[in-house]
């Protein structure tokens, strides 16, 4: 008798929410899960295709690299020189971050729900744990100098990417990853939002790793440093008696 | 033709480190020095970090030492027993300079504190060597009496744990070639450079050794504290990047091939005031960095 009770509750409890999934309002889709770095690597793009069924409904997507711990230094004059001498320590930064919205108009509301979900530039600085004992000006100086440093990298864009609607529901965006982007686990984040409030979210991950070649140089410098040295100098080595061999000759 | 280097992590233009690698050749050719003064402050200059600049560093020391000590080899004009000596003091000095190097890494200071090291160094010889190079040009006659090596003072003969080197003819303390190998070790490990124009000056004056065995002496223990240097970096701080060493040093081969050619042409004394020039620009370009405001007054360290 208890166990149907049971069921019978957690029928109620989870049929709703298994409808509302079966619903399909938000879809989206990366063409690639994965970025390769090669050789030659200069630069690729992170493809996103997607689908809402209700068109007054705002689209939102981030793209975030792996997270660091960055520290900001500015430079002060002492005794003459320019050394670095205040700091700021902003942890677990993601090292490559961009945005997506379909709205041009950012009201209160929508403003709030992306603060609320670490979405635009400004909403990094709500939740990462920056350093204590300093004033909010004080930090907000070092805040605009990593924004300023990573749109210099490439690995921020000062603009939201923009968000193509094929037709009214179905949307496709491109986010450009220099050359300069860390490779590792980036994650990407799409919200569906209604009057102030995420309604979906789906995450994706997506790997940008050194693959071929520089897979096996920076897996052999991390795994086996002793060995990837004494490669180094056998190479150095050889060469330079080459090079003294060559010029017994004439 | 872009290049992405593995452990720089970094896309840049394989021509411009092969010019660059040519053009240190070149100029190691035509001056007969190792030209790691030139190399990392040009590789930091193009964007490489300061670590994987002076990491990666040693294998082109190991190269142009090897190549230019086979032929002082052939002609029997290394000191080996000194030279191990050195070493030994070499490999101290790479592993307080890897030491130091982990420390002001750890301090945030390693871009001021590498570029201060880099302007007493490059400033002090270039100035002496100019001074020295004029001097000569515009007096034909050249001043060969201060040539002759010193005396070595008399503290120096104190020392203790003397040890005889036939070769060099020499009675001495150990400590003498074994400090002036520690100071190469800490340069070739903080710096990446081999310190060639410092140690020859010093062999020959504080040593007081046969000036016949500086130049193969010296290379002998770049090539050796060289490599102990590449394999701490390697194993402690990552910062060797073999891509970036192989276009370093094939770009190196060539130029120095031109440079031994062009070598014929310049003289002694011009040669030297050219160097200087170019070893005063170096420095003087990283003092600007230093003393002028900066246009972009914050630098970003990624953990």
């Amino acid at each position: 008798m208890n166990i149907f009770k049971v069921l019978v509750a957690c029928l109620i409890i989870f049929v709703p929410f298994n409808a509302s999934a079966k619903t399909d309002s938000f879809a989206v889709s990366i063409a690639s899960d994965h970025i390769d770095v090669t050789v030659g690597f200069n630069g690729s793009s992170i493809e996103l295709f997607g689908d809402r069924r209700d068109k007054n409904a705002v689209v939102a997507i981030v793209v975030e690299g792996p997270k660091k711990n960055v520290t900001i230094w500015q430079k002060a004059r002492v005794m003459g020189t320019w050394v670095n001498r205040h700091y700021a320590k902003f942890k677990r930064m993601p090292t490559y971050y961009n945005y997506a919205i379909s709205e041009e108009n950012i009201d209160k509301s929508l403003l709030k729900a992306m603060m609320e979900n670490a979405i635009g530039h400004d909403a990094l600085f709500d939740r990462v744990n920056s350093s204590k004992n300093k004033k909010r000006a004080d930090i907000k100086i070092f805040q605009d100098a990593l924004l300023k440093k990573n749109y210099d990298l490439g690995v921020f864009f000062e603009k939201p990417v923009e968000i193509k609607f094929i037709n009214n529901n179905f949307f496709r965006a491109s986010f450009d990853v220099p050359p300069s982007a860390p490779t590792g686990e980036y994650k990407i984040h799409s919200f569906l939002i209604k009057n102030g409030k995420v309604i979906e979210h789906i995450t994706d991950g997506l790997k940008v790793e050194q693959v071929g070649l520089n897979a096996f140089i920076y897996k052999s410098a991390q795994n086996y440093g002793f060995i990837y040295a004494l490669v180094c100098i056998f190479i150095a080595l050889f060469s330079g008696w080459l090079v003294s061999s060559l010029r017994v000759k004439p | 033709m872009q290049i992405y280097l593995p452990i720089a992590e970094m896309s840049i233009p394989v021509e411009t480190i092969f010019l660059l690698g040519g053009f240190v050749g070149f100029i190691s050719g035509v001056f007969g020095v190792g030209g790691g003064f030139l190399t990392t402050p040009l590789l930091i200059f193009m964007g490489i970090p300061s670590a994987v600049a002076v990491g990666t560093q040693g294998s082109q020391l190991i190269a142009s030492g090897v190549s230019g000590v086979m032929g002082y080899w052939r002609r029997g004009h290394v000191d080996f027993m000194i030279g191990t000596v050195m070493l030994v003091g070499g490999i101290f000095g790479s592993i307080i300079g890897i030491i130091f190097f982990q420390f002001i890494k750890y301090i945030g200071q390693m871009d001021l504190i590498i570029s201060l090291l880099y302007i007493v160094l490059l400033g002090s010889i270039g100035v002496m060597m100019l001074f020295e190079g004029v001097f000569t040009m515009f007096r034909k006659k050249t001043m060969r009496s201060e040539f002759n090596r010193l005396k070595s003072p008399s503290l120096i003969s104190r020392l203790p744990y003397k040890m005889r080197f036939p070769r060099s003819k020499l009675y001495i303390s150990v400590l003498v070639p074994g400090g002036i190998g520690f100071v190469s070790g800490f340069l070739v490990s903080t710096m990446g450079v081999g310190g060639g124009f410092l140690l020859v000056p010093a062999m020959i004056y504080i040593l007081g050794m046969p000036p016949l065995l500086v130049a193969g002496t010296s290379l002998f223990q770049i090539i050796f504290t060289s490599a102990f240097a590449t394999i701490m970096h390697a194993t402690v701080s990552n910062s060797v990047d073999i891509l970036l060493a192989v276009f370093l040093i094939s770009g190196g081969v060539i130029g120095a091939q031109v440079g031994v050619l062009a070598s014929k042409k310049v003289t002694g004394a011009r040669a030297r005031v050219i160097l200087a020039l170019l070893v005063l620009g170096v420095c003087s370009q990283l003092a600007i960095q230093l003393f002028l405001h900066p246009s972009d007054l914050f630098v970003m360290v990624i953990k």
